[in-house]
């Protein structure tokens, strides 16, 4: 699914250049179920923006799909990203003045997806995440737990083969965090591939394997349990 | 309930903290242990990074089998120690 050949990041200030990451090699294999921890600063999020072409690596390959895009323009990123990769956020980032329908909707709206297709699919995705019942409502009126439902809704509705999720129970108590982990792992068992930071050893657990970054270092990685196949 | 949180009076950088977690009328047991590590030091050229690195793979490769890794905790800024917790594996594991 992805593969990333020493993947580095720096930012640079007029006097210190920081490395963010350092000679990155990873692979994905479709299907599986990524975590990634360590500690506050140690790269993570930098990674997954670089996974979801969010942001480009300094120096380093990566290839999505077999596609090499790692030196691709911010709009042939946008054309890759629309439908094949689907964002989780801990802060949940959706549109306040929208209503929970019209959050979901929005990514088929922007694929140019037909109306009668558009309503259909997001019916569907919001029984999914059993928020049917609130999809007039704006995110303000819904408790974490609810808008992040509306958050991984909106970031399947397209159908993504990839999600990339960044601490998505950071903002959420034990039970809201038990359902978002459900979720998750339900769609990784119905075949989505998902890559996701967290701080949690108890969320980390559920991937099929676990990398500890460290100064932008891949430290270690650990295979929790057999990815099954078909 | 997913986790428990303990407060760990009194630790300092270079002590080792275990703890075991019994869940009553099951078999259920975890053993933790937190322990610091010194790491060769602090500076922040990429050579400096690069020897940090090798010292804390290198610690980790080496650590007692019986342990695994499970997380690389948040350092304090300039600490010459970094923060590891370990779980004692299981039959299962």
């Amino acid at each position: 699914m992805l593969r990333t050949e020493e993947l580095t990041k720096t930012f640079r200030s007029e006097e210190v250049e920081t490395i963010a990451l350092s000679k990155v090699n990873l692979a994905v294999e479709e299907g599986e179920f990524v975590s990634v921890m360590g500690p506050s600063g140690c790269g993570k999020t930098t990674l997954l923006n670089i996974l979801g072409l969010l942001d480009s690596p300094t120096q380093g390959k990566y290839w999505l799909n077999g596609i090499e895009v790692s030196r691709l323009s911010e709009l042939k990123r946008t054309r890759i990203r629309r439908g094949n990769i689907g964002f989780v956020f801990q802060s949940f980032n959706l549109i306040e003045e929208l209503s929970v329908y019209h959050n979901v909707e929005l990514p088929l709206l922007y694929m140019g997806v037909s109306s009668g297709e558009r309503k259909r699919r997001v019916n569907e995705v919001l029984d999914q995440v059993k928020i049917s019942h609130r999809k007039k409502n704006f995110p303000r009126q819904l408790s974490g737990g609810q808008q992040q439902r509306v958050a991984i809704a909106r970031a399947v509705v397209s159908r993504p083969k990839l999600i990339l999720a960044d601490e998505p129970t950071g903002n959420l108590d034990s039970v809201n965090g038990e359902e978002i982990m459900s979720l998750l792992t339900q769609l990784n068992n119905d075949g989505t591939t998902i890559v996701m930071v967290t701080h949690s050893s108890a969320d980390a657990d559920k991937a099929h394997r676990i990398i500890q970054l460290f100064d932008g270092h891949i430290i270690t990685e650990r295979i929790k349990k057999a990815m099954q196949i078909g | 309930m997913r986790s428990i949180c303990i407060p760990v009076k009194g630790i300092s950088e270079g002590d080792i903290a275990e703890v075991e977690v019994r869940v009553l009328k099951s078999d259920l047991v975890w053993k933790y242990r937190l322990e610091s590590f010194k790491l060769p030091n602090t500076g922040k050229s990429p050579s400096d990074t690069i020897k940090r690195i090798d010292s804390l793979r290198k610690l980790i490769k080496e650590y007692d089998q019986s342990w695994e890794l499970i997380q690389i905790l948040d350092t304090i800024e300039a600490s010459e120690y970094v923060h590891i917790l370990y779980r004692k594996k299981t039959k299962n594991d």
